[in-house]
Order: C-alpha cells, then sequence, then structure tokens
C-alpha cells in the first residue's frame, strides 16, 4: 500500500523537486568536472603547440630531395637527410629484430611461471631497467662496447635494444596476464603441454595487444637521441658497412639545430617533423589495428572478472 | 557393467600445508555419472582437480595417496601428467572456449597438437560436436569465433572440446552454474547421454541437479567424505545426519 | 555446523498440526458413533454436529494437501522432508476415509432397531469400537511422535480387530439364521463391523507411514520387490 502511494502523483512533486542540498551537491559536481576539464586542456596544449610548431617549421623544407639526398656542407641550400632515414631504419630494425622476440620471450616467462624465484628476480631487474634513463644505457654501451669496437650501427642497436627489451617484456607480461587463468587450465586439462598450450592458445588470443606493444615500444626507441650519441655516433654519408658510425635522424636533428647555418636548422626541422609523423602513424596504425580485430579477440577478458 | 574405472585410495590433498582433502577412498564406476555435493570450500573441485593433476599446477600444491585410472596409478613417478589429462577431460565452471580460435579450431586445437591427421580431423571435430548436441547449431559457421556463441553454446562447445580427445573420463566443474534454465537442462540432458560412452564426474551445488543426472552421489564435508552412496538412496534416506541436514538446507 | 532458521520447518510444523486437528475430529465422531450405538448419548443435535465435523475435516483435507502441493512445488524437498510430506499425503487421505466411514456408522446406527437378541453382539461392538478408536488415537501420536516402536504396535492390534470382527459377523450370521425379522439390523450391523475394520486398515496404514518416514523402508506388501534403478529412469 505504502509503496503505491509513493509512486502515485503527489509524492513524485516531491520526490522529483531539488532541496537546497541537492542543488549544492549538482553545482560542485559540475565545479569539479570543470576542473579537470580544465586541467586536462592545459595538459594538451603544449602537445598541439609541439605538432603546431613541428609542422609549421618543417613542412616547408620536406620534398622530394630531403628524402633522397645526402646533407650538403655548411653553408650550401639544399640537401636532404636520406642518410639518417636509413640509418634510423637500420638501427631501429636491428633492435627490433632482436628485441621483439627476445623481450616476448620474456614476458611469457615473466607471465606464465609468475610464481619462480628467477621470474620475480627477473622482474625487479625489468622493473629498474623501464625507469633507467636512456643516456645511463648509453654509457653503459659506450663503456662496454664502443670502448673496445669503436662506433658502429651495432652499438647504437645495442643501446636501443637494451631500452625495448624491458618495455616489450613488461608489456608482453601485463597482456599475457589479462587472459584469465581457467583459459590456461583448459589448455592443459586437454593434454597440451605447456609450452604448446602458450604458444598456441595463449598467445594467438592476445596477438593484437602484442602488436600494440610492439608498435609502442618502436615508436618510444625511434625518437631516442642521447643513447645513440655515443654509440652510432653519426655519419654525413651512406653507411658501406655495419660496424661504421650510422647516422641515425634524432642524433642528425640534435646535430643541425645547433650547428648555427640557417639552411641546417630547416633541416632539422624538417627531420623533426618526419620523426613526428612517423610515430603518430605508427600510433595511428595500431589503433586501427585494434579496431578492426579488437571485437572478438579482445572482449572474452574485459566481460569477465 | 559395474566395473570399477577409477578407484582412489587414501588420497589427502593441501595448498601450502592447508589440508582441503583428508585420505578419501571410494571407487567410480564406469559409464556413470557421478555427483560430488558439499558446501563451498569442501573441497570438491580440489578433488576433480586430483583426478587429472591439475592440482599440482597450483603452487605449493601438495598430493598424497594413489588414484588408480584403468588400473593405472597416475601418481606414479614416471606417468606424465599430460598424457593423464588426454583420458581424463574437463569441463570447467565458466564456458571458457580459446579466444581467438574458431569453433571449429576450438575443437580441433587438442586433436591437431596430439598429431591426428588432417584427413580425419574434420571427422573427428564433427564427431565431437555431435555427440555435444552442438552440430546442428554450429555447422554452418565453424569458421566464425568461438566466444560469439552464447553461453550455453559455449558450454557445449567446451564439452565438444574436451570429448574431442576421447577420455574416459569427464570432470565437469559445476558446469551450469553460469547458465540459464533452458541451456542447463540442454546440458543435463548431454550429460545423461554422455554415460554410454564416458563417465562423467561432475560438481555441482545444485542439489536438484545431483539428484536428477547423476547415479551416484558423494558429500564431501571440509575435506572429508561423509557418504557416497546411489543417488536415491542419498536424497530419499541418506544414512548420515550430516548429509541429511546438508541436501535439506538445514546448515551450510 | 551452522544452524539455519528454515521456513520449511515452520511449514511443516503447520501441516502437521493440521493432521491432528483432524485425527482429533475423527476421534470424536467415532465415538460418538459408539455412543449412540451404546444409547448413551442424550444430545438431540448430535446429527448436526456429526455433519459440521464431517465438513470440516473435508475442509482440513483440502487445506493440507494444497500446503503440501505448494511446498512440493515451492521446496523440492529431499530425505526427510520429502518423506515426511509423502507420508502427510498419505496420512491425510487415510483420516478423510476415517472420517467418512466413522460418519457413515453413526448415520445407520441411527435406523438400527434395537433387541434385546443383538444386546450381547453389540456389546462385542463396544469392545471392538473400544479397540479401534485407541488404534486411530495411538497412530495419531506415533505419526507426531515419528515412534517407530508405537507404529509397530498398531499393526499387531490391527489383527485383534479383524478377529473381533469375524467373531461378530459369526454371530450375526447365527442370529439371522434364527430369527427372520432382525435380518434388517444384522445387515447394517455386519457393513457395519466392516466399515469399523476399514477405519482400522486406515490406522495401520498411517502407522506404516510413521516407520516409512522414520526409516525410510517401505514396508507395505514386502512380497513385492523393488524394481531396478533402470526402470526409473525411462
Amino acid at each position: 500500500m505504502s509503496s503505491e502511494k509513493e509512486l502515485s502523483l503527489d509524492n513524485g512533486a516531491v520526490i522529483y523537486s531539488y532541496s537546497l542540498r541537492d542543488r549544492w551537491r549538482k553545482w560542485c559536481n559540475y565545479f569539479m568536472l570543470g576542473c579537470l576539464f580544465l586541467l586536462s586542456l592545459i595538459a594538451a596544449i603544449p602537445f598541439l603547440f609541439i605538432v603546431y610548431y613541428v609542422l609549421a617549421k618543417g613542412i616547408s623544407s620536406v620534398n622530394w630531395d630531403f628524402f633522397t639526398q645526402l646533407p650538403k656542407p655548411p653553408g650550401e641550400e639544399g640537401g636532404g637527410m636520406s642518410n639518417a632515414l636509413i640509418g634510423s631504419l637500420v638501427v631501429v630494425g636491428m633492435a627490433s629484430l632482436v628485441g621483439i622476440p627476445w623481450g616476448m620471450g620474456m614476458g611469457v616467462y615473466l607471465s606464465e611461471y609468475r610464481a619462480t624465484r628467477t621470474a620475480k628476480a627477473l622482474r625487479f631487474v625489468v622493473d629498474l631497467l623501464i625507469s633507467a634513463p636512456s643516456i645511463v644505457i648509453g654509457i653503459f654501451i659506450y663503456g662496454f662496447i664502443v670502448v673496445r669496437y669503436g662506433f658502429s650501427s651495432y652499438a647504437g642497436s645495442a643501446a636501443l635494444l637494451l631500452i625495448m627489451l624491458p618495455v616489450v617484456a613488461k608489456g608482453t607480461e601485463e597482456i599475457l596476464k589479462m587472459v584469465p587463468n581457467h583459459i590456461r587450465e583448459a589448455g592443459l586439462a586437454l593434454g597440451i603441454p605447456r609450452w604448446k598450450v602458450i604458444v598456441r592458445i595463449i598467445i594467438p588470443s592476445v596477438l593484437s595487444m602484442c602488436v600494440t606493444v610492439i608498435m609502442l615500444a618502436i615508436a618510444r626507441i625511434a625518437g631516442e637521441t642521447a643513447p645513440l650519441l655515443f654509440t652510432a655516433l653519426g655519419n654525413q654519408y651512406h653507411i658501406r658497412d655495419l660496424s661504421e658510425p650510422i647516422a641515425t635522424l634524432p642524433v642528425q636533428i640534435y646535430e643541425f639545430s645547433k650547428s648555427g647555418f640557417e639552411q641546417m636548422e630547416k633541416q632539422a626541422w624538417a627531420g623533426a617533423m618526419v620523426l613526428v609523423l612517423f610515430v603518430f602513424f605508427i600510433n595511428f596504425f595500431t589503433r586501427m589495428f585494434l579496431f578492426f580485430y579488437k571485437k572478438d579477440k579482445i572482449k572474452p577478458f574485459q566481460k569477465g572478472k | 557393467m559395474s566395473d570399477v574405472l577409477v578407484k582412489i585410495r587414501n588420497l589427502s590433498a593441501s595448498f601450502s600445508s592447508v589440508t582441503v582433502l583428508k585420505n578419501i577412498n571410494l571407487e567410480i564406476p564406469s559409464r556413470k555419472v557421478v555427483a560430488f555435493i558439499g558446501p563451498s570450500g569442501c573441497g570438491k573441485s580440489t578433488f576433480l582437480r586430483c583426478l587429472n593433476r591439475m592440482h599440482e599446477e597450483v603452487p605449493g600444491a601438495d598430493i598424497q595417496g594413489q588414484i588408480f585410472l584403468e588400473g593405472q596409478n597416475i601418481y606414479e613417478k614416471h606417468i606424465d601428467p599430460v598424457l593423464v589429462r588426454r583420458k581424463v577431460g574437463m569441463v570447467f565452471q565458466k564456458p571458457n572456449p580459446f579466444p581467438g580460435l574458431s569453433i571449429f579450431d576450438n575443437v580441433a586445437v587438442g586433436l591437431k597438437l596430439m598429431g591426428v591427421k588432417k584427413r580425419v580431423l574434420y571427422e573427428r571435430v564433427e564427431d565431437s560436436l555431435k555427440q555435444a548436441a552442438l552440430w546442428g547449431e554450429v555447422k554452418n559457421i565453424l569458421k566464425r569465433q568461438g566466444t560469439s556463441l552464447s553461453g550455453g553454446q559455449q558450454q557445449r562447445l567446451c564439452i565438444a572440446r574436451a570429448l574431442a580427445i576421447n577420455p574416459s573420463v569427464v570432470l565437469m566443474d559445476e558446469p551450469t552454474s553460469a547458465l540459464d534454465p533452458i541451456s542447463t537442462a540442454r546440458i543435463e540432458n548431454l550429460i545423461r547421454r554422455l554415460k554410454e560412452k564416458v563417465t562423467v564426474i561432475i560438481v555441482t551445488h545444485n542439489m536438484q541437479q545431483a539428484s536428477r543426472i547423476s547415479d551416484k552421489t558423494a558429500f564431501l564435508l571440509s575435506g572429508e567424505l561423509v557418504e557416497y552412496e546411489k543417488t536415491s538412496k542419498i536424497f530419499t534416506n541418506p544414512s548420515e545426519v550430516r548429509t541429511e541436514s546438508y541436501i535439506t538446507g538445514r546448515f551450510g | 555446523m551452522r544452524k539455519i532458521q528454515n521456513k520449511l520447518d515452520e511449514r511443516l510444523n503447520y501441516i502437521r498440526s493440521l493432521i491432528l486437528d483432524m485425527g482429533g475430529f475423527v476421534e470424536k465422531t467415532i465415538a460418538s458413533a459408539c455412543d449412540l450405538l451404546l444409547d448413551k448419548n442424550p444430545n438431540p443435535n448430535i446429527m448436526h454436529e456429526l455433519k459440521m465435523r464431517e465438513e470440516e475435516i473435508n475442509t482440513l483435507q483440502l487445506r493440507v494437501s494444497r500446503v503440501c502441493f505448494k511446498i512440493l512445488a515451492r521446496e523440492s524437498p529431499v530425505a526427510g522432508d520429502l518423506r515426511l510430506i509423502l507420508a502427510i499425503v498419505n496420512a491425510n487421505t487415510d483420516l478423510e476415509r476415517m472420517g467418512d466411514l466413522a460418519f457413515n456408522i453413526a448415520m445407520k446406527v441411527e435406523s438400527i432397531e434395537k433387541d434385546p437378541i443383538l444386546d450381547e453382539i453389540i456389546h462385542m461392538y463396544e469392545s471392538m469400537f473400544a479397540q479401534v478408536s485407541k488404534m486411530v488415537h495411538s497412530s495419531l501420536d506415533a505419526f507426531v511422535a515419528e515412534d517407530e516402536r508405537l507404529s509397530r504396535k498398531i499393526l499387531i492390534q490391527d489383527d485383534n480387530v479383524d478377529q473381533i470382527r469375524d467373531k461378530v459377523r459369526k454371530g450375526l450370521e447365527d442370529i439371522t439364521l434364527s430369527h427372520n425379522r432382525l435380518i434388517k439390523p444384522c445387515i447394517d450391523l455386519i457393513i457395519m463391523a466392516g466399515e469399523l475394520e476399514r477405519i482400522a486398515d486406515h490406522a495401520t496404514n498411517i502407522a506404516e507411514e510413521v516407520i516409512f518416514l522414520k526409516t525410510g523402508d517401505d514396508i507395505r506388501h514386502q512380497d513385492i520387490p523393488d524394481q531396478p534403478e533402470e526402470e526409473y529412469k525411462k
């Protein structure tokens, strides 16, 4: 009886009208929401400025020559950064070629054998390595490789590899942790050996997310400058041998921008723009890839507990 | 008819020195449905997981005693758990088809990894899906993701997956607790038919389900086997007071 | 073990009390029939009272069966609860039949012509009535207390009643042969004896229900073997 009454219209007016307290609460809510929005906006502004600045400054110097020509000596017009572009591709490519399978392997170990003592120790090391400043890694490779064998693309790749490994490993581990345990058990219960369960069932189910991790790791190392300064050094020309010093985009941007010649500064801006766009496109394609593959594969983990 | 398929002798199990099963002794007849009932945490699931050596996959797990499957002690040193699990299939509480694999591959993956030839693979998959009463519903969508099916269909897919490798025992850990009554009824019918070929050991919290589908029922209470009897006896006239108070809902 | 407050127990106690009420009415009706036969009851309203009681019993029977129906549908009782419900359902029918029979007897007693020749026989009826109402009473006691020993005693008493019935019948047959004018009351008395014996049978049924309730053994017609499990599955 009483519940019927509460639902009747006369009392409805009471329920649906705001008291002073309710009004105050409502405004509080709007205020806090506004604060958060403003803070996010302020954080986004510098980013937008960077993109705008790099595009505005760089666009005039990006042309066919930029991608195909070697840099001209200081003071001369024209020229390009083809050596640095190719150099970056080589160094990043070599690091990725080794780093992706290696890092994923580590990630699999960390996730699938997470309770073992070695895994716990390894996880600690990986966490440390992730937070290590990249310049420290550069110095380490310098002392370890460059001092003995000289500057080379190998040394550059090794430095990037060291940066990439923990990122891929940690990313893979986190993704694999999202796979519910009962999926593993279902595999094991079918009489499939553990490593086959991992390779044939667990990894395929999270492949699309692994791709994200890999892409982000590549984007991360593509922009590294500091470790390459003491390892790959730089080169005015195309390399003929991987054991020579090699030009890379970030290092070349760094050197050109402090050269004092207007032409070289322009080239540096162009290089910066290409780098930013490269990273942007990697991110963009990753998102697209995920968008198309998400529907089936990731859903079951988000739905469950 | 009444030959013993699984013989359990003095089975005790623990997790990091907390005992969950205390000296269990029982025999499971071939081609019957045996239900395990008991309050949460009484060790039913652990018991099931001992039967296909999944218990040891959990860190800190320990097990004592013997389990004879078709006369062979599966806990003998030289026995590979992987081979044991090919004889003892398992169906889990939550339907868990392998994500990212098609309906076909979900059933086929176990066979493929066992080295079944491509020629017979399709036949074996079709056969398993038919046994799991799912073939009619999925025969035209075999390429779709296993996870795109409804909950009840997913669970039947999991049963088909378990049946594909031709086990002699299928363990089911509350297979219908996440399903609606219709899907539950389908799976119960399926279980009744399955016992023509395999022995089904099922853990359930649903008393009615245990009484409907099982031939024998075992009541576990804090790790002890209290009573193991014909289902009709347990549900009409249990000999133990503890069994009676549990199944009539007077303690728990 | 943690005890759980159970709604089912309350309901079961409720129908148990209904069964007891019914039993009380049945006993009273039997007593009234006996009093009428022995001309002990000067109560002029007795017929009306009997009629009311009969209706009361029917109402109770309906109530018990409806509650049992709902319990079966909603609580899905098992084990002891299930046996209790089955016992109650059966006892319910038995009690209603007993009420009907007792009422019939009382109706017949009304119309029986009294004759000194019949006095001896009617005296035998007194002891038969006493036996039967004792059986009814103890069957209800046994039911409430779930007393297996008392129930087994009732099973033996049933044989006594059968013997008295046979004796009475023999006596009445002899009277009909010698006194033609008494044929009508004799037939009525013979039928009455049969009905009384039937009441005793129903009391025996209740005692058997108690044994089933208590032990889970069905002791009726033990010469028929239990069907194998497979038959249930078909």
